[in-house]
């Protein structure tokens, strides 16, 4: 099977569970791309913040928990980066999140953005 | 033999075949949203044939409910998305729909428009490796 040679932006923008299946989605592609060699950056701003939250169980929902798949991307070498006034404005702290993120600003977005082939948004 | 256009003159014409545009470009569009809750399936076919008429090669991958664009196999009175689909499969866009997010919905190749292929997400994989561009449609 070929190697994906690309570097993929995921930007997510939509909340977890609630809204479609949105961050599920998101994830899952983006563990295809590493597992086929591509670089990926999943990038939440807005509501898709609420996919790092600790914690969270959807287990009454019966949905899989999107902490599971996280924790695949991350050991498969996935970066995640999240918009710091997304969090603040959702009355969040860095201790709601786990802790395999790191904090963007605004302006260094477009640079982000310039360094990936492709930017696909769920 | 000269065809002189006179009388008894039995040499047709023809008509010089209309070259098909060629960019040597892939656009592939990625579609997360199903028919007739939003505009996007629409929007994301015609821009399909658009970029289909300027010369693109054109892939379209149905994934999460936008795999729910294969179902519209019927004639409507209104806005046909599954129309615009289909016309695209016609024109040459190549169409996949995710297998994981088709069989949630218990869509089968049966059950779909002809020419879709359900496929799993390297289907889609697949399609990027030969991109030049790459669009997603959800809202």
């Amino acid at each position: 099977m070929a190697t994906l040679n690309k570097k993929i932006m995921i930007s997510l923008v939509h909340g977890t569970y609630g809204h479609q299946d949105d961050g599920f989605g998101a994830v899952q592609l983006a563990n295809a791309m590493l597992a086929r060699g591509a670089e990926v950056t999943l990038f939440l701003r807005s509501d898709g913040v609420y996919i790092l939250v600790k914690g969270q169980d959807p287990n009454d929902l019966g949905l899989p928990n999107n902490l599971d798949e996280l924790a695949d991307f991350i050991e498969l070498g996935g970066v995640i980066r999240t918009v710091r006034e997304a969090v603040e404005e959702r009355g969040l702290n860095k201790e709601d999140l786990i802790d395999d993120h790191e904090f963007i600003e605004w302006d260094n977005v477009i640079d982000l953005l310039g360094e990936h082939d492709f930017c696909l948004t769920f | 033999m000269l065809n002189t256009g006179g009388m008894g003159a039995a040499t047709k014409t023809e008509r010089p075949k209309k070259k098909k545009k060629d960019m040597g470009k892939t656009l592939t569009i990625l579609l997360l949203r199903g028919p007739y809750i939003s505009e996007y399936a629409d929007l994301a076919t015609n821009v399909a044939l658009k970029a289909k008429k300027m010369g693109y090669k054109v892939n379209l991958f149905l994934y999460l409910d936008g795999a729910w664009l294969a179902h519209i196999k019927t004639e409507k009175e209104y806005s046909n998305a599954g129309e615009w689909l289909r016309w695209a499969i016609k024109k040459g866009v190549t169409v996949k729909a995710c297998h994981r997010c088709s069989e949630a919905r218990d869509l089968t190749e049966d059950d779909i428009i002809p020419g879709v292929e359900i496929s799993g997400l390297y289907g889609f994989l697949d399609m990027l490796a030969e991109s030049d561009k790459v669009l997603t449609f959800t809202g």
